[in-house]
């Protein structure tokens, strides 16, 4: 009998199904890259940040007039007054941040070893406000984007740098937003994957689907089709909504974890936010 | 082509016979079957927009006193809210099939 369950943990233990239950992002960084790298091999790395551009030349076109004069412009203007304006007890959101906020947004997502949750920029800009005895701001879009905003154009040409510490949770939560990315959901059966890495590139309609690779750094962005700003979350439920399935509330551990994730897969690609899509 | 036309008049008929002999009853039965399904679905995080649309209308049908649409709507809800249990349940195995490698 002893012989049976030996032969049973052996079957169990073959090395795929260690690579599968072992959440390893360093490998998971190399895969990843190496497969946009591989499929597109004259996009270079950087190039990226630039989702649809790189793939249409009228497209890229358009947006470089349309970069002539940043569709973002108002909205970068009006988040810095928000930013540095004072709270009622005489705070500002410098005091939240290392650096003052400034420069740091390429380190978001983060884990919060206290909370043992993932931390979004626009969630610790929450926090901020609460600690400062203020009301949350709404995670979507408004002045929680104009704020993320301008906080991300102070980290413009930084690497995104979004480190998975060795922490069981913050493994965790890694792992469960690598499991969101590709799981196929809603009445049209589609995952995250499906749209932007195997069918990174192509048409959609009218829109060419920006690769996963470098989605996260031009965000948040003006989208023409909004007429206003957005944050990452809100391009989340957006494409939940697609797919046919009902959204997350913009604060879940879903949403957060998918954005560490994501984010994380875009490691040593230069912040290129806020950006401008169609 | 005649086979086809065959199964699906066979696939529309039951659903169309329990719709049309519909009760206040039968309607408030088939809403109730509906509501733990899409309970089930949410908890597994994925409930499909189209179920909550179904169940909804179903609801709706039925304060009206429209019992055989909300019969026929909250049997709609309950079989989606199927569909995305088993969509949930095989990809909490498949999605590793779509990771790069």
């Amino acid at each position: 009998m002893k012989f049976a369950y030996l032969a049973l943990a052996l079957l169990v233990m073959t090395p795929g199904a260690l690579a599968s239950n072992k959440p390893d992002p360093a490998s998971d960084l190399k895969a990843f890259q190496g497969y946009f790298l591989k499929r597109f091999p004259k996009i270079p790395l950087a190039a990226y940040v630039n989702g649809p551009y790189d793939f249409s030349k009228s497209e890229r076109a358009q947006w470089k007039q349309i970069m002539e004069f940043p569709p973002y412009q108002f909205a970068l203007d009006h988040g810095r007054k928000l930013f540095e304006a004072k709270f009622p007890n005489g705070k500002s959101y410098a005091a939240c941040f290392p650096h003052g906020g400034i420069g740091i947004a390429q380190n978001y997502p983060m884990f919060d070893p206290k909370t043992g949750r993932v931390v979004t920029l626009g969630i610790a800009v929450n926090r901020c406000r609460v600690a400062n005895g203020l009301g949350k701001l709404k995670l979507t879009t408004g002045p929680m984007a104009d704020i993320l905003a301008y906080m991300t154009d102070t980290s413009r040409g930084k690497t995104i740098d979004v480190t998975v510490p060795d922490n069981p949770k913050a493994l965790a939560a890694y792992q469960a937003g690598k499991q969101y990315f590709y799981s196929r959901r809603g009445q049209l059966n589609f995952s995250c994957a499906s749209c932007h890495v195997q069918a990174a590139g192509m048409h959609l309609r009218g829109n060419v689907l920006a690769p996963a690779l470098g989605i996260t750094a031009s965000f948040p962005l003006y989208r023409s089709k909004w007429g206003n700003m957005g944050t990452l979350v809100r391009r989340f439920i957006g494409c939940n909504k697609k797919v046919r399935s009902v959204p997350d509330k913009p604060d879940s551990a879903a949403y957060r974890d998918l954005a560490y994730f994501l984010t994380s897969m875009s490691d040593g690609l230069p912040i290129a936010g806020p950006g401008a899509r169609p | 082509m005649k086979p086809i036309v065959a199964i699906l008049i066979a696939l529309a008929l039951p659903a169309a016979a329990s719709a049309a002999g519909a009760t206040k009853a039968s309607a408030a039965r088939e809403i109730a079957l509906a509501k733990p399904k899409l309970r089930v679905a949410a908890s597994m995080n994925d409930q499909w927009t189209p179920t909550v649309a179904a169940l909804k209308q179903a609801e709706t049908a039925e304060r009206k006193g429209d019992f055989a649409t909300a019969q026929a709507k909250a049997m709609r809800a309950r079989k989606l809210a199927e569909l995305s249990i088993a969509q949930a349940m095989q990809q909490k195995k498949l999605w590793v099939n779509e990771v790069p490698r």
